[in-house]
């Protein structure tokens, strides 16, 4: 086990944090913490990186008590934080540099890491930039490279496309698979659940500080009514073909307005082709046809009764 | 690792143009502007030789005056009381209306000055010449009385002069008043370290910047951390101080005397001490970084102002009304040890207020650390 928090608490005075949190975060993945904002996954982060004092539980990393002096636990985490945190007055190759230092002592050794990094987040061309000559995608790229260039075994990064642009925003997902594949553990936050949904095989859904959900996306998605959403075009439907309907295995709901007709499959099941075959069965003339799969929303939706985004 | 994390807190400082405006460019601007400001005020104190004519002719027929004249002008370019210049009658007049002398004096019929307003220098003119027609008469009376004696045995008598009470110089050096100015603007810039120690705290307080917390996060103990910080600021304060000193001295040519090595010792001590007392405010006032940096900036123009920075009078109104004021006011105590070093050199008085400031900066040092070393924040 690369992380292990145990019934962790932390409190702000009357407000809970973190409560009663528990996490696992095995070696090889890419383990996402979901949740919207203030729903304590820096928090969490910064107790497991043993910032922040918290009221109980346990933290361990790599098998070890995660305490502020670990420092031979600290040479094997590298941390990418939700906020910018470099020196404008170092270039960018200088700022890799000075924060793969603090890790790496041999000098012939950093220079190769220095270098890794660089081209690893694409920056070759802005070597002896300043930050404050970067823009915002740029700059968290340089953020990316100060956390990981000294090749740590544990990734913690903590909202790291916050204010990125697109294209920016899949270069660096991209590399953290990337990270990952080349064998490094990952534990992202994030309240985007297309990211999440995108890089992490195991997830956990935080609001409020609770762990409402955790498990494989599929298996998060196995836990709610709701499955997939098919919408028909048809203007030709009558009601004994809609009872019909009703009655067909896996159909949660059916609503007909006259122009579309949509069908909710219960339980995370898909069926498409299934209702497909019903429509051309029953001589239904068809128009578009929108199929809707279920997302982390919808679970965070059905779980907690509002959006992720909210 | 310990040269790594200096060569790059260098690095940072040195390009911190905000921070090297503050600590170096101002007090080099405020001291170009004491500079315009005091410059007359030494050339006010400078005694310049009054001019005074004498009328050729009949100076050649009184040797004992020229003998006097001669003692009280400048000698191989010294400065006299005296720039005397030997002319005839129509030049000594056509001089004295146009203001190039002060003074004509005429040995016939009777030894008389000829001035054309009153002023100082038409005083000490009168003064001298009513002293030499006393001396000449009292010495012209004893050769009446008693003719055996000589003129020349006489004059010698006359010209050993004692004076019983003697002039002690206030300083070994010939030191120009105007310096004092400088010294305390030496002691502000060396307060002015303490940007130095509010930016060193920042960036090691994972609560206080992202910086902070990514090299906390990092295997690398926070005391070493922050003894590297400090010293590279003292470094570069303390260079700061070597170039307004070398600036005050070889460009605007304000001399320090023959203390200079005892100078910079204070200086150093009070760079260490400025930067420790902006770290201590970094780390116990718990607020936002622009109120700190007010707090510091207010602290350090209260206590300069404290130290005679604005106004000398209030340095001897504290010391003598709240003497322990003036023991706890850093800037007052770096004033007072350059100005002890000017009175009486590396004395005692020096030394105590080195002490003074090393004892502060040691305490201010151990408070910030006291506060800095709590590896885990309640919040962040």
């Amino acid at each position: 086990m690369i992380i292990q928090v145990k019934d962790l608490v932390k409190r702000y005075g009357t407000l809970t944090a973190l409560d009663h949190l528990d996490l696992e975060v095995e070696e090889g993945e890419i383990f996402g913490l979901l949740g919207p904002n203030g729903s304590g996954k820096t928090t969490a982060i910064n107790c497991i990186l043993s910032l922040l004092k918290f009221d109980q539980g346990t933290v361990e990393v790599f098998g070890k008590p995660m305490t502020p002096d670990a420092y031979d636990l600290k040479r094997d985490i590298g941390v990418v934080m939700q906020n910018v945190a470099v020196f404008d007055e170092l270039t960018v190759q200088d700022n890799i540099d000075y924060f793969c230092g603090l890790y790496v002592t041999d000098r012939a050794k950093r220079r190769a890491l220095v270098d890794e990094a660089i081209d690893f987040v694409g920056l070759q061309e802005f070597r002896r930039f300043y930050p404050k000559k970067l823009s915002g995608g740029l700059l968290r790229r340089l953020n990316i490279a100060c956390g990981i260039a000294h090749k740590p075994r544990l990734i913690i990064m903590d909202e790291p496309t916050v204010a990125v642009d697109p294209q920016s925003r899949n270069n660096i997902l991209e590399g953290i698979r990337q990270l990952n594949r080349k064998g490094a553990t990952v534990l992202y936050t994030s309240h985007y659940m297309e990211e999440v949904e995108l890089i992490c095989s195991r997830i956990t859904i935080l609001d409020k500080g609770k762990v409402i959900a955790a498990g494989t996306k599929e298996q998060l998605k196995a836990q709610i009514d709701l499955g997939e959403t098919v919408q028909v075009e048809t203007d030709d439907l009558d009601e004994a073909v809609l009872a019909l309907l009703k009655q067909r295995p896996h159909v949660a709901s059916v609503t007909y307005d006259g122009a579309w007709l949509v069908v909710r499959f219960a339980r995370g099941q898909n069926g498409l082709v299934d209702l497909l075959d019903f429509l051309k069965s029953q001589a239904v003339p068809l128009g578009r046809i929108h199929s809707e799969l279920p997302t982390l929303n919808d679970v965070f939706l059905e779980l907690t009764g509002k959006e992720l985004r909210d | 690792m310990i040269a790594h994390l200096l060569h790059y807190r260098l690095n940072c400082f040195l390009k911190d143009r905000q921070m090297i405006f503050w600590t170096l460019l101002f007090p080099l601007l405020l001291a170009t502007l004491f500079n315009l400001a005091f410059a007359n005020l030494s050339e006010i104190d400078t005694f310049i030789e009054i001019p005074v004519a004498i009328v050729n002719h009949e100076a050649n027929q009184n040797e004992a005056l020229q003998m006097a004249l001669a003692a009280a002008s400048g000698q191989n370019g010294a400065g006299g009381l005296f720039h005397v210049i030997p002319t005839d009658e129509e030049s000594a007049r056509q001089l004295l209306s146009e203001n190039k002398v002060d003074g004509i004096i005429f040995v016939k019929p009777d030894l008389h000055l000829v001035v054309k307003q009153s002023g100082l220098n038409q005083t000490i003119l009168n003064s001298f010449l009513d002293d030499f027609s006393q001396t000449s008469q009292a010495l012209s009376d004893i050769i009446t009385v008693n003719p055996s004696i000589t003129f020349e045995t006489l004059l010698p008598v006359v010209q050993d002069r004692r004076d019983h009470i003697s002039a002690v110089p206030i300083s070994k050096d010939q030191l120009n008043s105007t310096v004092i100015y400088f010294y305390s603007l030496i002691a502000m810039t060396a307060l002015y370290g303490g940007f130095w120690g509010l930016r060193i705290v920042n960036e090691n307080q994972a609560n206080l910047s992202p910086q902070g917390a990514r090299v906390s996060v990092a295997p690398v103990h926070k005391l070493l951390r922050l003894m590297v910080d400090i010293s590279a600021a003292l470094v570069i304060q303390y260079a700061i101080i070597l170039v307004v000193i070398a600036y005050i001295q070889l460009v605007l040519g304000y001399r320090f005397g023959s203390q200079l090595l005892w100078i910079l010792l204070a200086a150093l001590v009070a760079c260490f001490m400025g930067i420790a007392y902006g770290s201590c405010i970094g780390a116990i006032v718990r607020t936002g970084e622009g109120i700190k940096t007010g707090i510091l900036i207010l602290s350090t123009m209260m206590m300069s102002f404290l130290s005679g920075m604005m106004y000398h009078g209030i340095k001897y109104i504290v010391t003598t009304a709240v003497p322990v004021l003036a023991f706890l006011n850093p800037a007052n105590l770096i004033t007072d040890a350059f100005l002890a070093l000017y009175y009486d050199g590396a004395s005692p008085r020096y030394f105590t207020n080195l002490a003074i400031l090393m004892t502060f900066g040691l305490a201010f040092s151990l408070l910030a650390f006291a506060v800095l070393r709590r590896q885990r924040y309640a919040s962040l």
